[in-house]
């Protein structure tokens, strides 16, 4: 008698199952870039909040690095498509932003770093390409750039505090039972 | 004009045409507002809608004015305003135009990534489900905040939003399982377009023509 017992199988045995789920993973992220910052706004809490970066930054702790670029870059136009916002120049800044924020949060863990130290890397990388943009696009609107950069840092930090505490508090008990709940 | 296609390629040609002119002579700015009233018209769009997506844009164009207070000449500032609403409006009319499954066909067959294509398919699938689900955060936490907004309050905005994060986390879990017991092979389907036909095709050929030589008179 030689008989296993069944197993599911899983990312490793399945390729095909690790894209799937790397997929609809990003499109679920994608969806609530969408529909967060609309709640926000409801709320009347929109901008300083910075809502389409909590559910990308928290998506990419959970897809691979690819995904979590493509999902960051691919959020802002999509809202853009679905709901009208962002605007067009701002969304070129936002895909920007969000596919550092989404991206380096993901290369952060895979590279085993601590999600604390994957989630304020990625938002400090974030800052950085906001004040590099936005002293760009001051230029092209003839504002002084350095004031521009540093007022549109400045204008989120509600947001980067909610995030930095935020979401290594809530990536972590998820992190903590996925393993036993993964196949 | 109905393929998707065209009307998207040449809205990228009118985004570079307007973003490429000179403010001087006002009438070219003229001529590409009557277009882009002319193709909305055409492709029936709902002015309101237009109007209401246009809205965001005030921002930008407030700041855009803001540069005369900082040295920017007033023909400088209004130009740069004038073109970042068009620019803007366009890619709003095409988006409006067509539905998204429709629009994002075109997006494939004119050789955008497979896979960026198949996310926003999934995304535009499930953002209904993901609205209603973040519609019940809202009334939930309306209920439990009152309408006030504090840091405590913002915080346990916060944490719905991450208790939303974690569940969306979960049921794409349910989602790609589902995919891959119904034969996912690494993309999604998409709807195939016909050709371009002939007359959709000269007409949007001739449409650009007339675009650039307003961008190079």
């Amino acid at each position: 008698m030689n008989a296993q017992p069944d197993r599911v199988p899983s990312v490793q045995d399945d390729p095909m199952l690790a894209r799937a789920r790397d997929l609809a993973a990003g499109a679920l992220f994608c969806a609530l870039g969408i529909t967060v910052p609309i709640l926000f706004h409801v709320m009347g809490v929109g901008r300083v909040f910075l809502p389409m970066h909590l559910p990308l930054l928290l998506g990419g702790l959970f897809l691979s690095p690819g995904m979590a670029l493509l999902a960051g870059c691919a959020t802002p136009w999509a809202s853009m498509l679905f709901t009208g916002m962002p605007p067009l120049p701002m969304a070129i800044i936002m895909s920007a932003e969000l596919a550092v924020l989404s991206g380096s949060a993901s290369l952060g863990r895979r590279a085993g770093l601590p999600l604390w130290a994957a989630v304020w890397t990625a938002i400090a990388l974030r800052v950085l390409v906001t004040f590099v943009l936005t002293t760009a696009l001051a230029r092209v609107l003839n504002l002084p750039p350095a004031g521009v950069g540093l007022a549109s840092v400045a204008a989120g930090l509600p947001g980067i505090i909610l995030q930095a505490v935020l979401v290594p508090a809530s990536a972590y008990p998820f992190f903590m039972r996925r393993p036993a709940q993964r196949p | 004009m109905s393929d998707p296609r065209v009307r998207v390629l040449l809205s990228a040609v009118y985004i570079l045409c307007v973003a490429a002119s000179p403010f001087r002579p006002w009438v070219r700015m003229a001529a590409y507002t009557l277009v882009l009233a002319v193709a909305a018209a055409v492709w029936r769009v709902p002015a309101r809608t237009l109007i209401v997506r246009l809205v965001p844009m005030a921002g930008l164009v407030a700041a855009a004015l803001a540069g005369m207070a900082f040295g920017s000449t007033p023909e400088v500032a209004v130009g740069l305003a004038v073109r970042l609403i068009l620019m803007s409006a366009a890619g709003v009319v095409v988006s409006l135009s067509l539905p998204g499954t429709l629009l994002l066909s075109g997006l494939r067959s004119l050789g955008s990534p497979a896979t960026l294509v198949t996310l926003l398919l999934l995304t535009s699938r499930y953002l209904h489900v993901i609205g209603d689900e973040v519609l019940r955060v809202q009334r939930a936490w309306r209920s439990r905040a009152f309408g006030r907004i504090g840091l405590r309050h913002a915080l346990s905005l916060g944490r719905a939003v991450a208790a939303l994060t974690r569940r969306s986390a979960d049921r794409s879990e349910r989602i790609a399982w589902a995919m891959v017991s119904r034969g996912f092979s690494g993309q999604i389907p998409c709807r195939s377009l016909p050709p371009v036909r002939g007359f959709d095709g000269a007409l949007g050929i001739l449409v650009a023509a007339c675009l650039v030589s307003m961008a190079l008179w």
